[in-house]
């Protein structure tokens, strides 16, 4: 039984990993979503709550020497104020993602609450929009400021799976403030790689990386932002690049229901008449 | 007896499943959360026969696998192993308390191991993350701080009130 169990799942990686994320595998991802999302959408709701308040209870470790009535009193006052506090970081949230502007005004948003995420070492989310909102694969993820995130990999009814760039997998097509177009790859944590082949202008730290417009992603996104100056040697730039979105404080997303289509990238070459972005279809957010 | 048993510990994994991507992704100290679906087949895999208990972990490690991004599989062969490894050694971790406290640690430390090394075989780069090694350290320590709580449950919930003397 062992054997058989240990070597059915170096089967399901191998098959997985061949498949990227699709066939079998992203349709069994998909039933599991759809039967644990609501559950997990419920437990949230009544988790969270609990959560927030044992936070402000422990926020009150520097009372203690305090009398016990007055004690309680300031923990119950300060539980509320926590409360508030937390609605008020979601309600700012909100308006920030009310008046997101985003480089393309016709693309239409879905702002979506994260519901779950995977385990220590699973950087990937669950939101609480899907299909009946209108969500497909492949839509890009943004955060409450526009900075990308990642992408839908997997829709259900009810929900969505979320792949971060930040994926080991993961690479963007990006543009950098010297214009030259790169690529920014997941490392798997909370920061990236900046390669740009061939480069001939050096970048500086701080410098904005936008996506550059591709199969994947719409062009302007805002990034990441470099993290070490580098200059090209032997015409190519590798340099760190720290990403705009906070991955662990995530808790509202925005869905851009954009997809790719031929005529955008007619657009995009028409007017500039510019080389158009290589290796746009091996771009990926992830398995 | 033994179905009711099955049952239950499925029904414990799935518990710990949704806990696992609900409240712990919140509930992170240092950054690190329990894994409480490792340490609930650590826990279940005790009181259940051999097949049983690795297909539990197979399947509790495959739901995980299911609801997140990582190589379907991953998780699954972890826990197959995890609850294969428990079995072997219940006899001997089921002793005294710090025996079975030290045995948790250990299973932990290995399961998490092994998700980080054939996780970067399989693409993964988890050894790029730098707090892995806080990752592989702590996980251990919260689950062994968990089992206290867990292990008597367990043993209640599987072998029922009469043998509420065997909780430890």
């Amino acid at each position: 039984m062992l054997v058989v169990l240990v070597v059915l799942s170096f089967l399901l990686m191998t098959f997985d990993i061949r498949a990227s994320g699709g066939g079998v595998a992203g349709t069994l991802r998909e039933g599991t979503q759809a039967v644990f999302a609501p559950v997990q959408e419920f437990a949230t709701s009544v988790i969270s709550p609990v959560v927030d308040f044992v936070d402000g209870l422990a926020n009150l470790a520097g009372l203690r020497d305090e009398n016990e009535t007055l004690r309680q009193r300031i923990a119950e006052l300060e539980a509320r104020i926590d409360e508030v506090g937390a609605l008020e970081a979601e309600l700012e949230t909100l308006r920030s993602i009310a008046d997101l502007t985003l480089p393309d005004e016709s693309i239409p948003i879905k702002p979506a609450r994260v519901i779950a995420r995977g385990d220590n070492f699973d950087s990937s989310f669950t939101i609480d929009k899907g299909t009946r909102d209108g969500l497909v694969v492949g839509n890009p993820v943004v955060d409450e400021n526009g900075a990308l995130v990642g992408e839908v990999s997997i829709v259900t009814r009810d929900a969505a799976s979320v792949v971060p760039i930040i994926r080991p997998t993961g690479a963007v097509i990006v543009e950098s403030q010297t214009g030259e177009i790169g690529v920014v790859l997941g490392q798997g944590l909370a920061q990236l790689i900046f390669e740009v082949n061939p480069a001939t202008e050096p970048v500086f730290a701080d410098f904005l990386l936008r996506t550059a417009g591709s199969a994947k992603f719409p062009p302007g996104l805002p990034v990441a932002k470099v993290a070490e100056s580098a200059s090209p040697e032997a015409a190519k730039i590798r340099t760190e690049a720290i990403p705009l979105a906070d991955f662990n404080r995530l808790k509202l997303v925005v869905v851009l229901q954009w997809t790719f289509s031929a005529e955008d990238q007619e657009e995009e070459k028409a007017p500039a008449g510019e080389t158009p972005v290589e290796d746009a279809g091996a771009e990926t957010g992830g398995t | 007896m033994r179905t009711r048993a099955i049952g239950l510990a499925l029904l414990a994994a799935a518990i710990a499943v949704i806990l696992q991507t609900t409240l712990f992704a919140q509930v992170r100290i240092f950054e690190v959360a329990p894994d409480l679906v490792m340490l609930t087949v650590i826990a279940v895999a005790r009181r259940l026969d051999a097949e049983p208990a690795v297909l539990l972990g197979f399947t509790s490690g495959l739901a995980m696998d299911l609801l997140g991004s990582s190589p379907l599989g991953l998780r699954a062969l972890v826990l197959t192993v995890i609850a294969y490894a428990t079995v072997r050694t219940r006899d001997r971790f089921d002793i005294n308390v710090l025996a079975t406290g030290m045995a948790v640690v250990l299973l932990s430390l290995l399961g998490v191991v092994l998700i980080v090394v054939i996780g970067t075989l399989f693409g993964e780069a988890s050894f790029r993350d730098p707090n892995v090694f806080r990752k592989i350290l702590l996980i251990p320590v919260y689950n062994f701080v968990l089992a206290g709580a867990m292990f008597p449950l367990s043993t209640v919930v599987l072998l029922g009130r009469r043998r509420r003397e065997l909780v430890l």
